[in-house]
């Protein structure tokens, strides 16, 4: 390769990991921040915690047509850790049915029944100056699921 | 030629030694080679296989991929198992540099892919990224110039065309497109270390190392992945401000290295540490990372420091007129990567010998390889050889071969039947010359009446 051309290579990787670094690719592309993977920003472990702050340990309870309720974890779907964070927690957070419908879906593939209702409960830990405490457990959000019922 | 672009070529295409190029590729082609080694390929491909075609969003770089299938093509399992052992191939091709552009430019590719697809599902993670990147960016550069079958290649059909033996050092050499990929990747270090620095700066300010931060995100990834230190860490205050301190520091002035390359000796191991630590503490493998911290450590000087320590060398004195000797000589040379011989043509040097070894034959060192040791005394046949494999780290297995008991009786048979049999030039120029068969009659050159 030429000079010029190892330099538009050079400046163009550069160029768009620059653009990656500061947020500025996602809007441009119009897609989530990770669409233009490998070019990434880096904005894990960003926000601040104060006294007091809680670690959440989110738990899912899936509700069964029969009024019977189980623990759902990410081995019921097939789903590593990750992928159960994103789909299911993260969307009983942000109310996102569809998405929850998918995997109760692949719930209802591996256990040969349905789930009506998935609720998100938080069993946190407060972090205070002194030590670690257990806070008290909440319920984070709760969905109904099309066709639950069936 | 503007001043700015002068400026610009003599940062990114000032001469820079091609081994520390090299070694680059041998450290991050290794480890990306056993990450994906390590892979449980069937477990992923068949979970990935098993996901709702809902949920499948491909990245951009995969779209890319299989743009000719189609905008937005599913791979199959079977396809991924394909493109799996393929970029596996790919690795150890381009680890050991044997066509090693295009097994690098395949290897990145198949990473891309296998990731990408990965990643197309809605997780994502941050290590294989600045990988990827590298990877491609050392397939644009001659990466295997050096530490690779490709140069040894190279050196022996010199050797065959030449009729002489190639004595560059293995290890020297410089180019001008040696420096950019690394300069690059260093970069991009400072570039992602700024995003991070940058990202907890936008968000929270100098609150983020109150300490409770780290407490809780120690405590947090501790706790969710089953680390000891992360749980202690989540307890421990002052531990956790200096840390937090600490980290900020290091991402918001990564960037001074590129100002200042010596401070490299004191970022290189901070950043490997900073590495470490985050996996001890929260289980997330930037290993990659480390690996890529290899683009900072000036490895020609390194190995230039190394050899200036290294005993004296022995002299090999193989035949000069002998086509196979002169490529065996350059072999031997090419993996002498320590420098721990001197190579002697036989003729050329005899007029030396003469006057100063008594106790060399110059029919005997025509009949067999000699190796003249520093302290004055001579291997020959079979047994220099052997010296040679215990004096070179490379040929050590070998060397373990022919300690076994019994091998070098027949070694020593071998060696004798191969050097009667090979054929050597008469003293004339390779241009017009004949050569002595093992019959000892003359016929025209050409080395492929060798032995060899």
């Amino acid at each position: 390769m030429s000079r010029a051309a190892v330099s538009i290579v050079a400046a163009a990787v550069l160029a768009l990991q620059a653009a990656a670094s500061f947020a500025l690719l996602a809007p441009l592309a119009g897609r989530g921040p990770n669409w233009l993977w490998p070019f990434l920003d880096y904005p894990m472990y960003a926000r601040a915690h104060r006294e007091g702050a809680v670690v959440d340990r989110p738990v899912v309870i899936g509700t069964l047509p029969d009024g019977r309720e189980v623990p759902v974890r990410p081995e019921d779907l097939g789903l590593n850790f990750w992928r159960f964070h994103y789909g299911v927690v993260e969307g009983l957070e942000r109310g996102n049915i569809d998405g929850l419908a998918v995997h109760a879906d692949l719930y209802r593939a591996r256990h040969g029944t349905p789930l009506a209702r998935l609720r998100l409960e938080s069993r946190p830990l407060v972090v205070t100056r002194d030590g670690v405490r257990p806070g008290r457990p909440t319920v984070v959000a709760e969905a109904h699921l099309p066709g639950g019922a069936r | 030629m503007s001043r700015a672009w002068r400026a610009w070529c003599a940062y990114w295409f000032r001469p820079a030694p091609l081994l520390d190029l090299a070694a680059v590729r041998v450290v991050a082609v290794g480890l990306q080679l056993w990450l994906l080694l390590r892979l449980d390929h069937h477990a992923l491909f068949a979970e990935l296989d098993g996901l709702p075609d809902a949920l499948y969003e491909p990245l951009a770089a995969l779209r890319l991929l299989t743009l000719p299938f189609g905008w937005r093509v599913r791979p199959s399992g079977d396809a991924l198992h394909v493109v799996y052992w393929l970029t596996v191939a790919a690795g150890a091709l381009a680890l050991v540099g044997w066509r090693t552009n295009a097994a690098l430019a395949a290897f990145t590719l198949g990473n891309v892919a296998i990731q990408a697809y990965r990643y197309s599902f809605g997780e994502i993670h941050h290590p294989e990224a600045l990988m990827v990147l590298a990877l491609g960016l050392l397939a644009l550069a001659p990466a295997g110039a050096r530490l690779s079958v490709d140069d040894l290649r190279r050196r022996l059909a010199l050797a065959r065309r030449e009729r002489r033996v190639v004595e560059a050092d293995p290890l020297a050499g410089e180019s001008p497109f040696a420096r950019w990929p690394l300069l690059t990747v260093r970069w991009l270090f400072a570039l992602i270390y700024l995003s991070a620095a940058w990202s907890k700066l936008a968000a929270s300010g100098l609150a983020w190392v109150n300490g409770y931060t780290l407490r809780v995100y120690a405590l947090r990834d501790g706790l969710r992945w089953g680390s000891d230190l992360g749980v202690w860490l989540g307890e421990q205050h002052v531990v956790a401000v200096l840390a937090s301190v600490g980290a900020l520091l290091f991402e918001a002035t990564f960037w001074l290295v590129l100002v200042v390359p010596a401070l490299a000796v004191l970022y290189v191991p901070l950043g490997a540490a900073f590495h470490a630590g985050i996996y001890l503490v929260q289980r997330a493998p930037f290993f990659q990372f480390i690996a890529l911290y290899s683009v900072f450590v000036p490895w020609a000087a390194l190995a230039a420091r190394l050899r200036g320590r290294r005993a004296a060398r022995a002299e090999v004195l193989y035949d000069d007129r002998c086509p196979f000797c002169i490529r065996t000589a350059t072999l031997v040379r090419a993996l002498d990567w320590g420098d721990r011989l001197a190579l002697g043509g036989l003729e050329a040097r005899w007029p030396a010998l003469a006057a100063s070894r008594r106790d060399l034959d110059l029919d005997q060192c025509r009949r067999e390889m000699h190796l003249l040791l520093p302290d004055g005394s001579v291997r020959r046949g079979f047994d220099a050889f052997t010296e040679i494999a215990r004096r070179v780290p490379l040929l050590w297995p070998l060397w373990g071969g022919f300690s076994v008991p019994g091998v070098p009786a027949i070694g020593r048979r071998v060696y004798r039947w191969v050097a009667a049999r090979r054929t050597r030039v008469t003293a004339c120029t390779f241009e017009a010359c004949g050569v002595d068969g093992p019959d000892g009659a003359s016929r025209p050159a050409d080395d492929r009446a060798g032995i060899a």
